[in-house]
């Protein structure tokens, strides 16, 4: 290549590359995910709503459950209302169903004191041995208190859709 | 034997040429266009994996151990592609650049896609080591027995090494060229190996259409060269051509001219200055081509190489019975007329090198006048093609200088008793024109490059001196 073609090709292709990064950066809200509505401490506002939808965007069907009435009741100092949940009881939430390339998720999540304390598989097909990791994913969860962990090797497809039932189900707490 | 006598039927000259600098921007142009596309398919694949949110992933060291693997993986398989475009011996990159200027590139890339690819293994590894809080040992077996694709991932990797450790110079000279043949060929089998992997648990591939159409169309792309180039085309050729041997002919004490008769020889194409990849087809020979250049303009009576005797494979030709058969992969090579800009052309050679150099003096569009020959022989009596050059010479009005004699000062290209003078004196004398001539210089590489040292003293431009670097 002549110099000037290099200088020239060199620079497009750094553009190029800075473009296709800013253009592919997502929008930064959609990281905030369940422990902002886990802590919202004190007040029963109307923020915990616009949280929860954020985190069910990529699900579409969590928006269906009727989001207002459970937000209210998950403050860590309990107003003991008689409602859903409460500091020292346990609740759960069932994820809708996701379906994947290899299969089918649906978990059950439960909490208690905005922890996760348990996962339980509904519905959990993969094909090719893969169902292999279902039960890792579920430590890593409560281990994690979320779904902010990594991938697991030759089953990114399982994990996606594991973490994408687990979000839906934490979006409905 | 002495030709000097017998007079050879001389193939016409080419009727015209196209001169000028025009013609060499054009050049340039086109090399830099492909060279913009190969470059653009690196940018491409990493644009890709930014594009589909890449940059949002080096927030923990997962994450970056992921990026380090996707994008090592994405850049290392498209310059291996690449790198295996370069040997399938394509047209399109021959008349572009020449069979040597292609085959360098494709020896440089070798380690660092190596390199790369390895960064690819490591990274991965290390991160679902780390994910699943195993050992580095315990994850590779892991990975290799149970999860899919990727025992022939791995593999495919270590194929990788083999073929690049045996193809270091240091090991080349080590193995003979059948073993180093052999193993080299694994390498198709190492990109083949890999290929699963990247569509079954590949993240930048599977499920997203537009890389998916990228991948599956350069790997098409470069199978289907590969495929017709290096193996369909040359075969059918040579089954319609169905060349052998229809003499042999002594021309010094060592070279002999071989020259081949078949079907249809307007169909082999080719130019004066080109070569070919020569195979004898018998049990012990077929799997072993030679490069020769042809020594005669091409034509349709004949194929006429000229080769010098050096080594075992070069003995046995001389020995070639009448009747058998010959393959032939090519033309390859852009020593040739069409790379000339100016009006006034020099030829120079040196011993073995006299084949392309004679070829070409017979099919150059030129006037009396117009190119002058310089041939560096040990003596005078036994250099090969002498007689037919001084009969192109005296035919076509062209100056030949003969400079036979031993060797004198190292640096010199000129014999003995020329070394009164520097080099450059020397040859403005023999050619006045030689700075505003293309020069064609064919010989072994260190007299090429001390004759290169010369004419850059004498100021002919870089772009007018054509010499074909033998790369095997």
């Amino acid at each position: 290549m002549r110099s000037a073609t290099k200088t020239f090709v060199g620079l497009a292709g750094i553009g190029v590359v800075i473009a296709a990064a800013r253009a592919g950066m997502p929008i930064p809200t959609a990281v905030a995910t369940e422990p902002v509505t886990d802590s919202t401490s004190s007040t029963t506002t109307s923020t915990p709503t616009p949280t929860a939808t954020e985190t069910s965007t990529p699900t579409p069907t969590a928006t269906a459950t009727p989001k207002p009435t459970t937000t209210t009741t998950k403050k860590s100092t309990s107003t003991g209302s008689s409602g859903s949940s409460g500091t020292t009881t346990a609740t759960s939430q069932t994820s809708s169903t996701v379906s994947y390339k290899y299969g089918v998720v649906q978990v059950k999540v439960t909490k208690k004191s905005g922890k996760i304390t348990a996962v339980s598989l509904i519905q959990g097909t993969a094909t090719k041995g893969r169902s292999a990791a279902f039960p890792s994913l579920i430590q890593a969860t409560i281990d994690n208190n979320g779904t902010s962990f990594g991938n697991l090797s030759g089953a990114t497809y399982t994990v996606d859709a594991f973490k994408e039932a687990v979000k839906n189900a934490l979006a409905k707490f | 034997m002495n030709q000097t006598a017998t007079q050879v039927t001389l193939t016409p000259p080419n009727q015209r040429v196209r001169l000028g600098i025009k013609k060499w921007d054009q050049l340039k142009r086109s090399q830099d266009l492909l060279e913009t596309l190969a470059w653009g398919t690196v940018v491409l694949v990493v644009s890709m994996f930014f594009l589909y949110g890449g940059a949002a992933k080096f927030g923990n060291l997962n994450d970056i151990l992921s990026s380090i693997s996707r994008l090592t993986a994405l850049v290392g398989t498209d310059l291996l592609l690449i790198h295996t475009l370069l040997v399938a011996r394509v047209p399109w990159l021959d008349k572009l650049y020449g069979h040597d200027k292609v085959t360098i590139a494709h020896k440089k890339l070798g380690k660092p896609i190596l390199y790369i690819i390895t960064a690819h293994f490591l990274a991965s590894l290390i991160q679902f080591a780390i994910a699943d809080g195993v050992s580095l040992i315990s994850e590779l077996w892991t990975l290799v027995t149970s999860v899919e694709d990727m025992w022939s991932a791995t593999l495919s990797w270590v194929l990788m090494i083999v073929v690049v450790i045996t193809s270091i110079n240091a090991a080349r000279k080590k193995l003979s060229y059948e073993a180093w043949y052999v193993i080299h060929l694994l390498g198709y089998a190492s990109i083949l190996l890999a290929v699963p992997h990247q569509f079954t648990t590949g993240s930048d591939i599977a499920g997203r259409p537009l890389p998916t159409l990228f991948w599956v169309s350069l790997y098409l792309f470069v199978a289907g060269n590969v495929i017709w180039y290096r193996v369909l085309a040359p075969l059918l050729l040579n089954l319609k051509l169905d060349l052998r041997v229809s003499q042999v002919v002594r021309e010094s004490s060592d070279t002999v001219s071989i020259y081949l008769t078949g079907r249809g020889l307007e169909k082999l194409g080719g130019q004066a200055g080109q070569f070919y990849m020569l195979r004898i087809m018998n049990a012990k020979n077929w799997a072993k081509p030679h490069p020769f250049s042809i020594s005669a303009a091409p034509n349709d009576r004949f194929v006429r190489f000229t080769i010098g005797d050096r080594g075992d494979f070069t003995s046995e030709l001389a020995d070639l019975q009448v009747g058998t058969r010959i393959f032939l992969e090519g033309p390859y090579g852009v020593f040739t007329e069409e790379r000339r800009t100016r009006e006034k052309v020099t030829l120079i050679c040196a011993g073995v090198g006299a084949p392309p150099i004679r070829a070409l003096a017979e099919s150059l569009a030129a006037r009396p006048g117009d190119v002058t020959i310089i041939y560096r022989v040990r003596s005078y009596e036994d250099a090969a093609l002498m007689g037919e050059l001084e009969q192109i010479a005296r035919q076509r009005g062209f100056r030949l200088h003969v400079l036979a004699g031993k060797r004198g000062v190292a640096t010199s290209w000129l014999p003995a008793q020329f070394n009164d003078l520097p080099d450059q004196a020397r040859l403005i004398d023999m050619a006045p024109h030689v700075s505003e001539s293309d020069v064609y210089i064919c010989g072994p590489s260190p007299w090429t490059k001390s004759v290169e040292k010369t004419l850059a003293r004498v100021g002919t431009p870089a772009n007018q001196i054509h010499a074909e670097e033998f790369a095997w």
